[in-house]
């Protein structure tokens, strides 16, 4: 007869595989997905936009989860960075490669620009109403500047040109073929969590995470919290104008309504709770979990936003700490339940 | 040229739309003056007034201002139930000034949908509550204005006495100054809280039923005063309950002004510059020193 108590350890003893191997196995699990889906184009579609919605969330849930800032206007650096590299390929003609990284840097600079006035407030609700304010304008000027950026009808944006690869061919990235793309994003979803992860352990990430418990006691061991709320709100911008910027060029068109509206920001929002705010992964874990229940729901027709709403407002009550939280609970409490039970 | 009577026309239409942000201002502060929360969602019981009174007045027929008390109540009722399921389990969480923030945000796109999806996306009319206009001195002004006028004066006047003269005012502002000393000499803060947040929802219930038949009604229509009324409070100073009601004034007469000099399409791009200027410049209000 097999012992159901030693079978259950055994298998916790399984979950328990070093955090890399989970890792690994995750990143493998990705690399390989497009043939694990038989190349089906809807389905790499919504998982790109998945992976280019982690890459936004994550970085919102560096300053608003891990600093402790709650700015409102992360979805303005989004379309800050897809406006940025689309105007610089259609009017420049510069490589959206180039336009990618630039995306990013000119929208930690408007970070920064943001960042500095919000230094000087004291109370969260005065950084929410600024940031509000900021979103606005943005909003208000993509929308009144038709020469420079289409006005309400906003632009067609190029693809990123083609990679040719001597001898094998031509790696085509115009969104058509949605393979290439999906292991573009990929890399660039990679890069960007390794960088926060490595950001989130570092002596900045620590000092990020003091300013959110107290920004006094912070201030009195010696943290420069004026840098580092700055390197925050850089930071944070630049990765979602880079997230911008790779939107533009898969999706091919940009509008005010589409990247500078307040429910882009709602998804932020909702995507970080539900995932988890505060925690690593969790803004991930949302990101998927959304943008698949927001393809999901469709079936509920005009319904959708409305459960959307339901389950974003219920979520916050019933678990602030989000998916991510849940599972930690749940995995804690069956190795406490075995370890009481074989000891 | 602008002549003398379109300034004093703007002044006049300034001073009815700066009524009504100063009704929904009040409320908005004196939520975040007594529990320290920014609710995000202040606009949807603005939209949820407009809607009571259009179906009330314009479907049913029912007496104006028998409407107005419906809608009032409407909104009341609405404030305490979100106040008791939403906001209050979240009053002890760890980071409850961020998930507070989210929530409201939440709940405002909940009760857009709600509204679109159950009430349609029209734009909705609703007529006056008194029909024909008075004419002094050449100037013809509608008799609802100056129902605007009186109505939200007298109600901030009547709340300012509530909160000033009354045991449930008295234990607003000792909720306010001092949560825990409160809660030691044996004041229910959670019903406080209830009651706070229900005058907050109906105040701004209020404007909205009185200036939808001057303003349209439909669905997005709170994203719009939940803006202004942030103008306004952070111009009068957060949590200052007569702050709000002079800086709604201010900010009404400015704006009417300034549409005779900026084109409307701009109109908003000044009023944010202005709220960031005003944020930057004296973070706490213009009125306190």
């Amino acid at each position: 007869m097999i012992d159901s108590k030693r079978l259950f350890k055994a298998l916790l003893e399984k979950i328990r595989v070093p955090r890399v191997g989970t890792v690994v196995s995750f990143i493998v699990l990705l690399m390989m997905f497009p043939f694990l889906v038989r190349n089906d184009s809807y389905i790499l579609h919504i998982t790109i936009l998945a992976l280019v919605f982690a890459i936004l969330t994550s970085s919102w849930n560096l300053i608003g989860g891990y600093t402790g800032i709650p700015s409102l206007s992360h979805h303005t650096f989004f379309g800050i960075g897809a406006y940025v590299s689309a105007l610089l390929a259609i009017r420049v003609g510069i490589s959206p490669w180039i336009g990618l990284f630039v995306a990013g840097g000119i929208a930690g600079l408007f970070g920064l620009a943001l960042g500095t006035p919000c230094l000087r407030l004291k109370g969260k609700a005065y950084i929410v109403m600024m940031t509000i304010a900021f979103a606005s304008i943005v909003e208000v000027l993509s929308k009144n500047l038709v020469d420079i950026t289409g006005g309400e009808y906003g632009l067609w944006v190029p693809p990123f040109p083609d990679i040719p690869i001597p001898g094998v061919g031509v790696i085509n990235l115009s969104g058509a073929v949605r393979m290439p793309y999906y292991y573009i994003i990929l890399v660039i979803f990679l890069f960007v969590m390794y960088f926060l992860y490595t950001l989130i352990g570092s002596r900045i990430g620590f000092a990020f995470r003091a300013i959110h418990e107290s920004e006094e006691t912070a201030e009195s061991v010696g943290i420069n919290t004026t840098k580092y709320k700055l390197l925050s709100f850089f930071i944070s911008s630049a990765l979602a104008g880079i997230a911008g910027s790779t939107y533009a060029h898969y999706i091919l068109a940009i509008a005010p309504s589409s990247v500078f509206g307040i429910s882009r920001m709602l998804d932020i929002l909702a995507m970080t709770v539900i995932g988890g705010i505060g925690s690593f992964f969790g803004p991930m874990i949302g990101a998927f979990a959304i943008t698949i229940l927001l393809e999901g729901l469709r079936a509920f027709g005009g319904y959708r936003l409305i459960v959307y709403g339901i389950l974003f407002v219920t979520a916050i009550i019933l678990m602030p700490g989000g998916i991510a939280r849940e599972l930690q609970t749940i995995y804690y409490r069956l190795r406490k339940l075995v370890v009481l039970e074989t000891h | 040229m602008i002549g003398i009577e379109a300034i004093v026309q703007s002044i006049i239409n300034g001073v009815v739309i700066g009524s009504i942000y100063s009704l929904c201002a009040a409320g908005l502060s004196l939520v975040w003056g007594t529990m320290g929360i920014l609710n995000l969602a202040h606009g949807e019981f603005y939209m949820l007034g407009g809607y009571v009174i259009f179906f009330s007045l314009s479907v049913y027929g029912i007496n104006p201002f028998v409407s107005l008390l419906l809608s009032v109540i409407a909104a009341f009722l609405l404030g305490i139930v979100i106040q008791r399921v939403v906001i209050r389990p979240l009053l002890d969480t760890a980071q409850w000034d961020i998930n507070i923030i989210i929530a409201t945000v939440g709940l405002s796109f909940l009760l857009q949908n709600l509204a679109l999806e159950f009430l349609g996306r029209n734009y909705l009319s609703v007529p006056y509550f008194v029909v024909g206009k008075l004419a002094i001195a050449g100037y013809n002004i509608v008799y609802h204005r100056i129902l605007i006028i009186a109505t939200s004066l007298l109600l901030l006047v009547a709340c300012w006495l509530v909160i000033k003269r009354t045991m449930m005012g008295k234990a607003i502002q000792a909720t306010a100054q001092e949560r825990m000393g409160s809660q030691l000499v044996g004041i229910n803060i959670h019903r406080v809280f209830l009651v706070t947040f229900g005058i907050s929802t109906s105040l701004a219930a209020c404007a909205g039923a009185l200036l939808s038949p001057i303003f349209m009604v439909y669905p997005w229509v709170g994203g719009l005063v939940l803006g202004k009324a942030l103008i306004v409070c952070v111009l009068g100073g957060l949590g200052s309950f007569k702050g709000a009601i002079v800086g709604g004034y201010m900010i009404g007469i400015a704006e009417s002004l300034a549409v005779l000099f900026v084109a409307t399409t701009w109109q908003d791009f000044v009023s944010f510059a202005i709220f960031i200027l005003v944020l930057i410049l004296r973070p706490t209000g213009l009125f306190r020193r």
